[in-house]
């Protein structure tokens, strides 16, 4: 009889344990990793913007480094300038580059009324009647310089 | 350390962006369990974001008494059972499962390197869908029977039944 139950007991005690076994092993199922797309997808789907911890820490390397980088280039390239730098000179180029800007707005304005003439001649009536016109205008344009020559003629012979 | 439930009050006060915080923490373990129930990884995904669109959405009707994991696994279990039930009934009125034969070659199978732990793993996989979600809540998310039988809408005793009946099912093909 205690025989018997001590038997059982073990039965007992080995069932508990293989129970205990399996669901330990049940709970440490490993989880699977949730592809990338769903965290990017769902942030689209609800409007939230998020910007994970490592993408902050690497624009903010970024950003050093490229604060650092301009901080240099803009320092050697004062100290090249700085020895010739005088407020008259700058006033003087300022002046220049104004001059420079203004020019290259007049072509560009006479450019664009060159445009327009190119764009008129491209109709042929419109070509022919330029002709015409221009032709009139020197017949009398000729007219009046022969009308000219003529009374400087008349004045330098009465003198 | 910051708690689910502050989060959530947070968020209901306006600082909806918060949710990735809830988003980062519960991702893993929401599509490992979907994945486990429909054993696709495009279905699990999608069911795993309708979840917590679902819980973004209704984040202000989550009572705070309870445990916020919890409702989300409600939500999540809830579309499961309604996706496994349409699949269900298209299988059966069209008589062709696109997924039967279709290698369920997932991330799990490539993660496990204990061969045991990959045998449980397929032994659950070919559990019945009421027992390997029983099995899953109970075991893997350590969630009480009482919780369980609330998530799956069922009475308490049935639960437990299902539960020793999975268990015992497991134990006897992990024993072959």
């Amino acid at each position: 009889m205690r025989e018997k139950l001590k038997r059982k007991q073990k039965e007992i005690i080995k069932n508990d344990k293989e129970d205990f076994e399996f669901m330990t092993m049940l709970n440490e199922l490993p989880d699977v990793r949730a592809p990338r797309k769903l965290k990017k997808e769902l942030y689209r789907e609800l409007g939230i913007f998020y910007f994970p911890l490592h993408k902050r820490i690497l624009s903010l390397v970024g950003l050093f480094i490229f604060t650092g980088a301009m901080y240099l280039f803009v320092q050697r390239l004062f100290h090249k300038f700085a020895g010739n730098f005088s407020l008259e000179a700058l006033l003087k180029y300022m002046s220049l580059v104004y001059e420079k800007l203004l020019q290259f707005i007049s072509v560009i304005k006479a450019g664009r009324h060159l445009q327009d003439v190119l764009f008129a001649f491209t109709n042929p009536w419109m070509l022919f009647g330029f002709s015409f016109v221009c032709s009139i205008l020197i017949l009398v344009f000729l007219g009046l310089m022969k009308e000219r020559i003529q009374k400087e003629t008349i004045l330098v012979k009465l003198r | 350390m910051k708690e689910d439930i502050n989060v959530i009050k947070e968020i209901r006060n306006g600082k909806k962006n918060e949710f990735a915080w809830i988003v980062k923490k519960y991702e893993d373990r929401l599509y490992s369990f979907v994945l486990r129930m429909v054993r696709n990884e495009e279905d699990a995904l999608d069911l795993t974001q309708e979840s917590f669109i679902k819980a973004f959405s209704s984040v202000d009707k989550f009572d705070e008494r309870y445990s916020f994991k919890n409702w989300l696994f409600t939500i999540a279990s809830h579309h499961t059972i309604d996706f496994l039930r349409k699949k269900g009934k298209i299988s059966e009125s069209q008589l062709v499962d696109k997924d039967i034969g279709k290698p369920f070659i997932s991330h799990i199978d490539r993660i496990i390197a204990d061969e045991r732990t990959k045998k449980l793993e397929h032994e659950i996989e070919q559990l019945p869908e009421n027992y390997r979600m029983v099995i899953l809540l109970k075991y893997k998310e350590e969630m009480k029977i009482e919780d369980v039988a609330k998530i799956m809408e069922i009475p308490v005793g049935t639960i437990k039944v299902w539960l020793h009946r999975a268990r015992a099912q497991l134990k006897k093909r992990m024993a072959k």
